[in-house]
């Protein structure tokens, strides 16, 4: 494992295309078993939802435990603009996302000033507030009836009617959300985020108008979320409030939790081994929280700082900034 | 005479009955370096913290440049060019030493969000000039060797200098340093003393609260001294050394002058 860790490191690049290429693969490998396809696309799922939780609370340390709201919201999204106004799903994906952020910034302006467990209550109860309107709003949302006969997504004219070709679509926005996060964290958006994670009272003494930039970053994190709905909305065709029930945010939570939170690697390996986890313990299926809770619990025993964070493949996180001449050199 | 950058009329700060700082005037000259002594518990770094905007001032005024700034955020202090330093250091640990530094560069950048994914022209620019003002300063203030641990893991006196570097890279008029020598060696105190007086000879206005009267002493050109919230004596090193009222204070606190 120390091995593999620092290989990774010496050979960042070398690494990233490696992983692309086992990605790029593996729908090919398992072309036929549906099962295996709908697993990996809902590791990749998870992957960019607890991404985007990992932004807010792992990056800025604002404590959100009710990413399912916004992912629920991206969901709804997609789903009415897609049934009742024929919104193409390019359109739509954005346009979920925006309306995440938008409502994170309804919640962010009176919460901004609040802190961990204060905070994290709130936006447990914003989490259940955006179910129950959804519930209970039944000529917008069709309430406990949820919205069927959402479209496949099509690519230029091609209908993505397969797991085969929801996988490569997942994938892309995977890829997206990453690359877009690696760079604003490489920013001086990134950096002031860290530094009101670190210190509020010292990053506002820098200059950094922080109650603003708490908010920002709720925005950006939750727009991730937003997108993942839309994609979920036309994964399953059907949309109901009983998918984002606060379970599904615990579950996200975990995955940052015992993945590593402030790393871009952490909350994938989380995803990974959340995912695959209750699969392997199907029998269990009742008991998945319970599974993730026990995960949390060997973490912090074992690794607090989650099984890849704490700097562990910090060379593919941020940007390596020491060149590798220099360091030698001095 | 040179003009006065930073003043203070009747500042006043209550926390409860207890009048942390009692009616302070003090007028700091722009090019100087202007001590702040006074026992344990006198003030000094309430003082800051209202001159910084961190606390809601009970009454009074700070202004700086001329310009009433009583009541400032302080998100908007670096701006208008006053930083400082912390007694109780606060670093941000778990990020590098140069993106330490790199935060201190906030205000005098402007990349928003699309710059950075598209990594534009004036994002570059601006990632640059941020990159190397950063390992200057921290060539300033003897860390560049450092640049890349983690704040965390600096020594003490170390982590003093590059909260001097992390406030000096907001380009601050006039430089607020509290208790900068504080835990340190004979040796480090001594580097820090001609770190101040490298800063000071850039031109920039210095504040410096201290305990080590040797430090202060050699260093200031006006000196001011609280004792229990009451500015009870401004003047040259000199001066202070012999006013009575001053060596009575330190005396009833034990701590010798
Ligand atoms: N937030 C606060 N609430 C209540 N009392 C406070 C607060 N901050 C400071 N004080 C009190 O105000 C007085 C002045 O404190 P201050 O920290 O300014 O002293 P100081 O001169 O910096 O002392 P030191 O040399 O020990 O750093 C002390 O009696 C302190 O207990
Ligand atoms: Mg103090």
């Amino acid at each position: 494992m120390k091995a593999l860790v620092r290989m990774v490191q010496r050979h960042g690049t070398l690494s990233m295309l490696c992983a692309a290429g086992v990605l790029l693969a593996v729908p090919f490998l398992i072309r036929g078993n549906d099962y295996l396809l709908r697993i990996a696309i809902n590791i990749l799922l998870y992957s960019v939802l607890a991404t985007s939780l990992n932004m807010i609370n792992g990056y800025s340390g604002q404590f959100n435990i009710g990413q399912a709201g916004f992912y629920c919201i991206g969901a709804y999204t997609a789903a009415i603009l897609a049934t009742r106004y024929g919104v193409g799903f390019w359109l739509a994906l954005p346009a979920s996302g925006l309306i995440a952020a938008l409502s994170s910034v309804l919640l962010g302006i009176p919460t901004a000033r609040l802190r961990g467990i204060f905070l994290a209550i709130c936006t447990l109860g914003f989490s259940e507030i955006v179910r129950l309107t959804i519930l209970n709003w039944i000529e917008f949302t069709r309430g406990p009836m949820g919205i069927p006969g959402i479209p496949f997504p099509t690519f230029f004219g091609y209908e993505i009617s397969s797991n085969f070709g929801f996988y490569f679509l997942i994938l892309t926005i995977a890829a997206v959300t990453l690359f877009v996060c690696h760079r604003v964290l490489n920013s001086r958006i990134g950096r002031a985020w860290i530094a009101i994670r670190e210190d509020e009272l010292a990053a506002k003494s820098m200059g950094i108008p922080t109650t603003r930039y708490k908010i920002y970053n709720l925005a950006f994190g939750t727009f991730w979320a937003g997108a993942a709905g839309c994609f979920y909305a036309y994964l399953s065709s059907y949309v109901s409030a009983d998918s984002f029930t606060l379970d599904e945010g615990f579950a996200i939570l975990c995955m940052v939790l015992v993945g590593g939170p402030g790393s871009l690697i952490g909350p994938l390996v989380g995803a990974f081994f959340l995912v695959v986890l209750p699969e392997m313990f199907r029998f269990l299926a009742e008991y998945r929280l319970v599974i993730f809770g026990l995960a949390i619990l060997v973490t912090m025993h074992v690794r607090p700082q989650g099984i890849a964070g704490g700097g562990v493949f910090a060379a593919i996180a941020p940007d390596s900034e020491e060149p590798a001449g220099k360091g030698a050199a001095s | 005479m040179s003009d006065v950058i930073l003043e203070t009329r009747a500042l006043s700060k209550h926390f409860g009955g207890l009048k942390a700082v009692d009616s302070v005037d003090m007028s700091v000259r722009e090019g100087t370096i202007h001590g702040i002594i006074g026992p344990n518990g006198a003030g000094k770094t309430t003082f800051f913290n209202l001159l910084t905007g961190l606390i809601e001032v009970t009454r009074g005024a700070v202004l700086f440049g001329g310009r009433d700034i009583t009541g400032i955020p302080p998100e908007r202090v670096a701006g208008i060019g006053m930083s400082r330093t912390f007694q109780n250091i606060k670093l941000f640990r778990f990020m590098t030493v140069l993106d330490n530094v790199k935060v201190g560069f906030h205000t005098r950048t402007k990349t928003g969000l699309l710059g950075a994914v598209v990594r534009n022209a004036a994002f570059r620019a601006d990632e640059t000039f941020v990159a190397e003002q950063g390992l200057e300063l921290l060539d300033f203030v003897g860390l560049r060797k450092q640049a890349y641990n983690l704040a965390a893991n600096l020594s003490y006196g170390t982590q003093r200098r590059l909260e001097i570097a992390r406030a000096l890279a907001t380009d601050p008029k006039v430089l607020l340093l509290d208790e900068p020598a504080a835990g340190m060696n004979p040796s480090e105190k001594s580097e820090v003393m001609e770190l101040i007086r490298k800063i000071s000879s850039l031109g920039r206005t210095i504040v410096v609260i201290e305990h080590d009267m040797k430090l202060i002493m050699n260093l200031c050109d006006v000196i001011t001294v609280l004792n229990q919230g009451l500015k009870i004596c401004e003047g040259t090193p000199a001066e202070v050394r012999n006013d009575p009222d001053v060596i009575s204070a330190y005396l009833g606190h034990a701590r010798g002058a």
